[in-house]
């Protein structure tokens, strides 16, 4: 796969839509004034085990960088004393604290530098990103997203991370609003009734309106209670897509686990954040995708299939 | 069982819900986490809990539960009942505790 056709499918799966330069930059960086002398550079360098150092004027500004192949040239010819100035690079190519993973990505495939510095609005430099910088932001970003299938994989498109198709509508609608956990449900029985309404399985709507009550509890609990709960009925199949604004789930592998919660002792007395929510509803759908992260809204988008057994029930 | 057997062998009070005679109930799941309710029992099943929250409704509901009965004693808050009533979903309270209601009623053949 070229890294075109790679970006494209970044694209297309959105599972990085939310990673830009500023999150994936190493905001400490080391930087010096191009009145400093190469000798400076070169130390720093070794010190610090990095092949590149940023110039900066006295607001930050970014005036210059540079690299090891600098401070060879300027060792060959005995310029280790004079100021930076005389042998950085002035022409650098910076990144914008705003730019995309995409962005990123070309930039490297582009230029073929080690590194780029990232500056703000007013030019100040605020980061830089190396390529391991880029791959500790991919790697982190995958504690973001869960899918699980239990038909894992019987067609190319079920990896598909989110549905395409609320984007446009949904056959059914509710605007999640709760103050604490006492409303906590209204939705799922008015899907439960919904679902009964189109005549479908017993068995496929008791799995949709339970795992959309445990998902609906979860936005009770950990988002304020303000959320949506959609759903799209299709040839038999439900899918249920809950929604939320915030504060976001830091490792969602984590929250998988059986017994793990974040959910304060008001509501396990009130016989939920046992840490069960999502294991259940994992054990309930046939396909399940989450998309979320620290601060970041959460989508939990669940598909039941017609005819599917659970196991011990 | 019925609930009306329910009733006499925990000596309970019906809170919300009538017909008593006409629902029965296949077996029971205790506990007070609707979690694990909600993970481990399916229609037909009494759920015995400590827990007079709007949730033990709701998660009858969910499962397609006839009937709750609730232990230890527990007041239900008017709010919980009338979301029984408009629900369908029957409930009793007994003064007795879980453990208690749990082994009378297994002893007369309402297993897990």
């Amino acid at each position: 796969m070229s890294l075109q056709q790679s970006v494209e499918a970044l694209r297309y799966l959105g599972l990085f839509s939310s990673l830009d330069a500023a999150s994936i930059m190493s905001p400490a960086v080391y930087a010096l004034h191009p009145e400093d002398r190469v000798a400076a550079a070169r130390s720093l360098m070794r010190e610090k085990s990095i092949s590149g150092v940023p110039i900066v004027d006295a607001d930050f500004r970014l005036v210059g960088i540079i690299s090891v192949s600098k401070i060879i040239e300027a060792l060959a010819d005995g310029r280790l004393a004079e100021p930076l100035e005389s042998a950085m690079t002035r022409d650098v190519v910076t990144l914008h604290v705003h730019d995309s993973l995409e962005t990123v990505l070309s930039y490297f495939q582009r230029y073929k530098f080690g590194r780029f510095p990232v500056v703000d609005e007013d030019g100040k430099l605020v980061g830089m990103i190396t390529d391991i910088d880029v791959l500790s932001a991919i790697v982190q970003s995958f504690y973001s997203v869960y899918v699980h299938d239990r038909q894992r994989m019987a067609t190319i498109g079920s990896f598909s991370a989110l549905s395409q198709e609320f984007d446009n509508s949904a056959d059914f609608s509710y605007d999640i609003s709760s103050q604490g956990l006492d409303h906590a449900g209204e939705g799922s029985a008015r899907l439960k009734a919904f679902l009964q309404s189109k005549g479908l399985d017993e068995s496929i709507i008791r799995r949709a309106s339970v795992s959309a009550y445990e998902a609906e509890v979860n936005v009770c609990i950990h988002a304020g209670g303000k959320g949506s709960l959609r759903a799209i009925v299709r040839d038999g199949e439900v899918i249920v897509r809950v929604e939320d604004e915030g504060p976001g789930i830091e490792n969602v592998d984590l929250a998988m686990k059986e017994g793990w919660s974040t959910a304060p002792d008001a509501v396990r007395e009130k016989g939920f954040g046992a840490g069960m929510g999502l294991p259940n509803i994992r054990r309930f759908s046939d396909h399940l995708v989450i998309i979320s992260g620290k601060g970041k809204p959460t989508k939990v988008e669940m598909i039941f299939l017609a005819n599917t057994k659970l196991e011990g029930t | 069982m019925k609930m009306s057997e329910v009733m006499e062998i925990t000596q309970a009070t019906c809170v919300a819900g009538h017909h008593l005679e006409d629902v029965e109930v296949t077996h029971a799941f205790a506990s007070d986490l609707m979690s694990d309710v909600l993970a481990m029992s399916g229609p037909g099943t009494l759920l015995i809990t400590g827990l007079t929250t709007p949730q033990i409704i709701r998660t009858a509901q969910m499962l397609d539960l006839p009937a709750i009965l609730v232990v230890r004693g527990k007041q239900v808050p008017s709010e919980v009942i009338e979301l029984a009533r408009a629900t369908g979903v029957i409930v009793l309270a007994t003064r007795d505790i879980m453990y208690v209601a749990s082994g009378k009623l297994y002893a007369h053949g309402l297993t897990g």
